[in-house]
């Protein structure tokens, strides 16, 4: 049985709980968990950033088990940029080292009353004063928590100044380049005055039956060093999604007004593997360690190092701040880094604010597309809240809602978080995807451009609401597990190896459809709770910006398309449909009945959301 | 003699090798019980990897310096003789490379044993890290 601790900053107490059979059994792990526990605990409309949010640090049934992909954690709070459900997950140690602590999850109650981090030692939990962390980098702060505490193989959560200063979007870095990076937790953690998480654990994470996990492991391990795209993943990892992006008209370019960047050639995987890769980083078991240690080796910035940068990061910084060279992208990818942003979010805000300057909506903006000291700037001015960077770290919705309707036409936001790195306006299952993410407009819910690709660009058929919600389960099923989803999505590992893992490990004896089942009973959980915190929400709020419904592609292969809305309309109405919610995306009582969210009706019917 | 071979430059530092020793030798799901040790060392300026395992020196530190003569070479690796063993640790002290390991739940030294002569971590390094030759 596992453990949760829960830590009230206020009280300096701990206080460790068993994990009770309704959320082993209802919500698995991970994300689940942490969707339940803010449904039952983070009363509705509070401030993201007052002592009343919590944070859930939840592993899951395979975190540290012998699989691929294992080292994933989920961060889940109160979002300070959209204000209701928010989620991140994060590769690395972490997780695993928090499980051989004893505990499969903590929660973060209350406000500390001066800095501190938290250290976790083999079921051992202390609140530490952090006086001397203070306004450290996120990695700085590892480097000196490893030498204070005299043990490089400790696994730290940390903030950088970002989240000291409650930048909306700051995120949490782990195992010096790893990052929770959306939905703002790393300011919520920084609110309630928490630098740092430390786990060091050396107990045995149980396991039912592990010769059954021996030989699964051991097949997919085969698998997937058999497989050919293995071998790219580790030369380039995401990066190499650069020119397929660019060739597939969907590289956010200049504040996402294209999505052919003329460029791309220049900040491709292939320059970043020639020009700056030193080596790669694996998360715990990794079968594809995807993660690309770069160091600059000439120029200005010559000595930087960075894990990174990703494809998320190349794209929102480079292609979308017009920045055309990988040595640049990385030095700015280390000083995103260190203080603690987002990098997708940081990228969107950054050339929004460009180009309302050059619209004329906003002044003292000193920076240009492609200025690398500008964006520089910029970030810091955000990171510790100077000038116009004030405004900028509340995010690109309450930045646009400031200067009025032209500047939200080009906010690249859906529900107050930033789009990730896919331009979708001849996109149409992408743009439903981000337009129906639970925690706003992420990507990793439903990647859904692959299917767009397969059976055309300007198609908006109800098999692409069915695949979208496909996705939404089956990906959201991952963070819950928690594990990383890549071996499947890019080497193709059939997902029965999931499920036969799932048994082997808890001797729970669920198929993976019954695992699916719980994903879409999450994923209405979490729809509950925007619902909850808003109860006018409406389908309005599922659609993505003006932009890509009023401005048709400029250039590229899908040159003059832009999204249909009476298109989407339909087809947001069909996922409705397929999903049991009404017409104004509310999931209907026999629905919430049908997935045993009972629970959720009356709180609801409390609040005159009207429920079909 | 064979023995294992780390390239440090190309370590991942991802672990597979460390839970791939403890499941062999322990049948544990727990990488803290491993004969092999990955860390990440970063700084300012740069990050390494550094690989602890047994690597079979000419000095053999750690046999010359056990007050109890628990450790011997036996030709192909070092044998812990778990009866002689008093756990006090001279010979993680004494090994210049950082190799040998303890747990508290486990009465004896955590040295490379080889798998027998079939190392299992080589065959799992998705990085090609470890060699045996």
């Amino acid at each position: 049985m596992g453990k949760i601790a829960r830590i009230n900053l206020t009280k300096r107490s701990i206080r460790v709980q068993e994990v009770d059979d309704e959320l082993i059994m209802g919500y698995i792990g991970g994300r689940g968990w942490g969707a339940k526990m803010i449904w039952d605990e983070v009363p509705r409309g509070i401030d993201s950033l007052s002592p009343e949010n919590k944070v859930i640090i939840a592993t899951g049934p395979l975190t540290g088990v012998y699989f691929s992909g294992t080292g994933k954690t989920t961060l889940c709070a109160k979002s300070p940029l959209t204000g209701a459900y928010g989620d991140s997950n994060i590769g690395g140690r972490f997780g695993v080292e928090l499980k051989q602590s004893g505990f499969d999850a903590l929660m973060l109650e209350g406000v500390s009353d001066e800095p501190v981090y938290i250290a976790i030692f083999d079921g051992d939990v202390r609140i530490e004063r952090a006086d001397h962390l203070w306004g450290l980098g996120s990695i700085e702060t590892e480097e000196v928590l490893k030498k204070d505490l005299g043990d490089k193989s400790i696994s730290c959560l940390t903030i950088g100044p970002a989240g000291e200063n409650k930048v909306c979007f700051a995120c949490v870095t782990s195992d010096f380049g790893r990052q929770a990076g959306r939905t703002g937790i790393g300011a919520v953690l920084g609110s309630k005055k928490v630098k740092a998480i430390v786990a060091q654990g050396s107990m045995d994470i149980p396991v039912y039956d592990v010769d059954a996990m021996i030989e699964i492991a051991q097949e997919a391990y085969e698998f997937c060093f058999k497989s050919e795209a293995q071998k790219m993943w580790i030369r380039q990892g995401t990066m190499q999604l650069i020119l397929w992006s660019n060739e597939n008209s969907a590289l956010p370019t200049r504040n996402m007004s294209e999505a052919v960047y003329e460029k791309a050639e220049m900040i491709s995987g292939d320059v970043m593997e020639k020009r700056v890769k030193i080596g790669n980083h694996g998360c715990f078991c990794c079968a594809m360690p995807c993660g690309q240690l770069t160091k600059i080796k000439e120029g200005r910035f010559a000595g930087t190092v960075v894990e990174g940068p990703e494809y998320e990061t190349a794209a929102m910084i480079g292609s979308n701040c017009a920045l055309n060279n990988i040595e640049e992208i990385v030095k700015l990818n280390r000083v995103c880094d260190e203080l603690g942003m987002d990098s997708i979010s940081t990228g969107s805000v950054i050339a929004f604010a460009i180009e309302c300057k050059k619209k004329g909506l906003l002044r003292d903006v000193n920076a240009e597309y492609g200025d690398v000291d500008g964006i520089m700037r910029l970030m810091e001015d955000i990171a510790y809240r100077r000038g116009i960077g004030d405004l900028l770290a509340q995010g690109t919705r309450r930045v646009a809602e400031k200067l009025g309707d032209e500047a939200l036409k080009i906010a690249m936001q859906i529900k107050g978080l930033e789009i990730s790195a896919y331009e979708s306006r001849a996109a149409p299952a992408m743009a439903l995807a981000y337009g129906t993410c639970d925690i706003g407009a992420h990507h990793n819910r439903a990647w859904a451009i692959t299917y767009d690709i397969k059976v055309g660009r300007t198609l908006y058929t109800p098999d692409k609401a069915r695949w979208v919600i496909y996705l939404q389960h089956v990906r959201s099923l991952f963070d819950m597990l928690t594990c990383c989803r890549l071996p499947w999505v890019e080497l193709s590992l059939p997902l029965r190896y999931y499920g036969r893992l799932y048994r082997a490990v808890t001797g729970i004896n669920y198929r993976f459809k019954d695992l699916l089942n719980i994903a879409e009973r999450v994923y209405n959980l979490t729809r509950c709770i925007w619902l909850r915190e808003y109860p006018n929400m409406n389908s309005s709020w599922d659609y993505p910006p003006p932009r890509w419904f009023e401005e048709p592609l400029p250039s590229g292969p899908f040159k003059g398309v832009k999204l249909n809305k009476t298109e989407y309309t339909k087809l947001l109405l069909e996922y409705y449909r397929l999903r049991g919610w009404d017409e104004n995306g509310r999931p209907t009582r026999s629905k919430l009945k049908e997935l045993g969210l009972s629970f959720i009706i009356d709180e609801l019917d409390r609040l005159n959301v009207k429920l079909s | 003699m064979k023995r294992l071979i780390v390239h440090e430059e190309k370590c991942a530092a991802c672990g597979i090798c460390e839970l791939t020793c403890a499941l062999r030798h322990f049948k544990v799901n727990n990488p803290k019980k491993a004969m092999i040790r990955i860390e990440m060392i970063i700084s300012n300026s740069d990050v390494k990897t550094k690989i602890g395992v047994c690597r079979l020196c000419s000095e053999k530190a750690c046999i010359k310096s056990c007050p109890s003569g628990a450790l011997k070479f036996n030709g192909s690796w070092i044998e812990v003789d778990e009866n002689l063993c008093t756990l006090c640790r001279t010979c993680a002290n004494s090994c210049p490379y950082g190799a040998i390991f303890f747990h508290q739940d486990l009465k004896r030294p955590l040295i490379c044993d080889l798998c027998g002569g079939d190392p299992q971590c080589v065959k799992m390094c998705p990085m090609g890290a470890l060699e045996y030759a």
